[in-house]
């Protein structure tokens, strides 16, 4: 079904945001409207957004760092430091967006569908194969040079 | 025991909500059949359009569509209950999933 790394990765993404587009439907009706109830209510969202929170204001300050690796004075840092310095911070920075939209996903799954003992093995079987996907459309990537 | 009638009702808001307490599998019974009916027209639209067709974008368009519609029902209290509306997440999710990371031609 998955031949190359790039398909997976793109529609993950873009399937996760449509997601979070639903959610923000949703929650824009209810500022105008006020309702009862909003999915915003849902415990296992409210959770989401406190990490999401917490991971965007880590990225800031990872961004800040990288900023002032990048503007530093040349005298007290090589070239070489510079270079990962910045890369890793923008790399952190990137990363985030599919780990949040992978976290939101599955966590609706686990708090709302199986929550029980067995829905985390379920859970942890379905991680598990995205996971070997990935690693696998990796590792096909690097051995022929083809991102697909 | 007394029945509610018509008259007991303020707003035709009110008459859906009592019937879906009534009747739980109705809300998620109309969901799927709005799932099948975008989807089926979808379909046959792509075949007479097109002249090939791809059952996973059409299920991708109608679960999406149902996705929304479950959303915004959600934000009416005790009409539908939040495990509907993440089942038709995740059936767009996965729907949506196949139909991109499968050949289209």
């Amino acid at each position: 079904m998955v031949n190359n790394f790039r398909p997976l990765m793109v529609s993950l993404l873009l399937v996760g945001l449509l997601i979070v587009a639903v959610i923000n439907i949703n929650l824009l009706i209810a500022v105008n409207d006020n309702p009862q109830q909003t999915i915003g209510n849902d415990k296992s969202i409210q959770k989401y957004a406190a990490a999401l929170n917490t991971s965007l204001e880590d990225s800031y300050v990872e961004s800040r760092t990288s900023e002032d690796a990048i503007s530093g004075s040349p005298i007290t840092l090589t070239t070489g430091s510079i270079i990962f310095d910045a890369i890793g911070g923008i790399w952190k920075t990137i990363i985030k967006v599919p780990i949040t939209i992978y976290n939101l996903t599955v966590t609706l799954i686990q708090d709302n569908l199986i929550g029980s003992q067995n829905g985390y093995i379920i859970l942890g079987v379905f991680s598990a194969i995205i996971l070997i996907s990935i690693v696998l459309s990796v590792w096909k990537m690097v051995s022929s040079g083809d991102g697909g | 025991m007394t029945y509610n009638i018509v008259t007991n009702y303020s707003e035709p808001t009110d008459i859906l909500v009592s019937i879906s307490q009534e009747v739980p599998i109705l809300m998620p019974s109309l969901l799927f059949m709005i799932v099948i009916g975008v989807s089926m027209a979808a379909y046959f639209a792509q075949e007479r359009r097109y002249g090939r067709v791809n059952i996973w974008s059409s299920m991708t368009v109608g679960s999406f569509i149902v996705s929304i519609i479950a959303a915004i029902f959600y934000l009416i209290e005790n009409l539908v209950n939040l495990e509907t509306v993440v089942m038709s997440l995740m059936t767009f999710f996965i729907c949506a999933l196949i139909y991109f990371t499968t050949d289209k031609d």
